[in-house]
């Protein structure tokens, strides 16, 4: 698992830190990743700048898009069992 | 008469204040489970049913209190109904209006995903190609945290 935001990395640190994140957490402030993957979010920070789309994406072992969720509202997104679901159905 | 008892009772301000104190309670759960529980509680978050069947029920007891209210010219008890009112109203309009964002495509599935290059929390540069050879969520996040 990886996160990819807009946000620089001494902000990913603080943030890694406080919530104990171990997974990487990819900064991305120039939204090459984010655009690469369509998923630029025009002046939806709280500054009125570009930011991402609260998405999730997942690939398999050869890089493959496998299952993606791309919210419409920012309060819903796919819960843990979600994932796994999705995780299973890749794995098969 | 019974009726003038009722319409004189305060019956109908307790009403008000039960379905107020309903549609309160039930909107600051949705926030409790938002802010404080974060994903421990992802059916409250994503679907708020818990939170409905408070405000519902705050609104169910507003109404009667409405009926009341009208008979007894109680401005109070109005008052609170109104309040749930635009309350649960509120409360609607933050949550699937406020929150909503434009929609997006995301990648096609099926397609490759991009490759890229970027810096992790430790300033170390993260390749697509590093996970090769199993599966990987990328999780995007809207950040400004």
């Amino acid at each position: 698992m990886a996160g990819v935001v807009v946000d620089p990395v001494e902000t990913n640190a603080r943030l890694a830190r406080d919530a104990e994140v171990d997974y990487p957490i990819l900064s991305d402030p120039e939204l090459r990743a984010i655009d690469a993957y369509a998923l630029r979010h025009r002046g939806g920070g709280p500054d009125g700048g570009d930011i991402a789309h609260s998405a999730s994406v997942l690939l398999d072992g050869e890089g493959i898009v496998r299952w993606t969720s791309v919210t419409r509202n920012i309060r819903l997104r796919p819960t843990p069992d979600d994932v796994l679901l999705a995780l299973d159905r890749v794995r098969d | 008469m019974a009726t003038t008892r009722d319409v004189r009772s305060p019956r109908s301000r307790t009403l008000a204040a039960l379905g107020l104190a309903a549609v309160i309670c039930g909107v600051v759960l949705y926030f409790v489970a938002l802010f404080a529980l974060g994903g421990r509680l992802p059916g409250v978050r994503n679907h708020a049913v818990p939170s409905w069947i408070l405000v519902g029920g705050g609104l169910a007891l507003s109404a009667l209190d409405v009926r009341q209210a009208a008979r007894g010219r109680r401005l109070l008890a109005g008052l609170l109904a109104g309040t749930s009112g635009v309350l649960a109203l509120a409360f609607a309009g933050f949550l699937y209006a406020v929150l909503a964002v434009p929609e997006a495509s995301g990648p096609a599935i099926g397609s490759t995903a991009p490759d890229f290059a970027l810096s992790d929390q430790h300033g170390r540069t993260v390749r697509l190609a590093d996970f090769r050879g199993r599966p990987l969520l990328l999780v995007f996040y809207r950040g400004h945290w």
